[in-house]
């Protein structure tokens, strides 16, 4: 791709739909033109995909993240959130937005990604890990 | 540097669930593992150093047991497995420790105040 794209943007456009389709959302739909249009610049950059099997979405990283064991974090996977997930919203005040997403993310990540990594991730990474959270609330 | 150095528990996940931990007067041990050594003197006045490694881990964790999600069954099966799971452990400073640990003791709830105390242990448990 001459654009700096690695993925044609009809194929990320395909992918992205294929993801909002995936959990039962109308992909024209304009409740999610904003989520819609930060994960289509990832997919565009070939960093955003679903996996159909364990019912995920994976994003790789813009930044990965280096950990204090040496290891690196490149890449999390996202499920859908189950209800109880959910009610960790309701321990959040008004002005605790942040806080209330990088709670739900970790949930999001069943576990694999605690606070404390995901508090780390970068400010463009953590926009599409947003877009992904908003298809579910 | 963090000015946060002590605190709640902010996130406790074991094998993928999130447990709530007891905040006010919580107080958890977390063990980085390594070695721990005795000392012990010679007859002649020489010293000498026994050197152990230790199990990492954390113990003193009052876990507050939702019994509708069946949490203290989750622990005793985890314990009847026999198997280390990963653990990670969020501090009020954002400092998170991550390790592959196995409960260690008895698996049991008070009813008085809904709380279990968890110790876990495994080889290794590091920040993250």
């Amino acid at each position: 791709m001459d654009n700096g794209k690695k993925v044609a943007p009809e194929v990320a456009a395909e992918e992205v739909n294929r993801i909002l389709a995936f959990f039962g959302l109308d992909p024209a739909s304009k409740d999610f033109a904003e989520p819609r249009t930060k994960m289509l610049r990832a997919a565009e950059d070939g960093r955003l995909m679903l996996d159909e099997e364990t019912q995920s979405v994976t994003l790789i990283l813009l930044c990965p993240i280096v950990l204090e064991n040496g290891k690196t974090c490149a890449e999390m996977s996202f499920i859908e959130p189950s209800a109880g997930d959910l009610k960790v919203i309701d321990r959040y005040k008004d002005n605790e937005s942040m806080a209330r997403t990088i709670h739900l993310l970790s949930k999001m990540t069943d576990g694999s990604s605690p606070i404390g990594v995901l508090e780390r991730v970068k400010a463009r990474d953590f926009a599409v890990m947003g877009a992904i959270a908003q298809l579910f609330f | 540097m963090s000015g946060v150095r002590a605190g709640d528990i902010r996130q406790l996940t074991i094998k993928g669930r999130e447990f709530d931990v007891k905040g006010e007067d919580a107080n958890v041990n977390i063990d980085l593992g390594g070695y721990q050594n005795e000392a012990a003197i010679n007859g002649n006045g020489t010293a000498y150093i026994t050197q152990r490694r230790k199990l990492a881990g954390f113990s003193d964790c009052p876990l507050s047991i939702d019994e509708s999600r069946k949490d203290l069954e989750f622990l005793q099966e985890l314990a009847d497995a026999g198997e280390f799971v990963p653990v990670n452990l969020t501090l009020a400073s954002g400092v998170t420790y991550s390790g592959s640990l196995i409960p260690i003791g008895e698996i049991k709830k008070a009813t008085g105040d809904g709380t279990l105390a968890l110790e876990m242990r495994g080889a290794r448990f590091e920040q993250i």
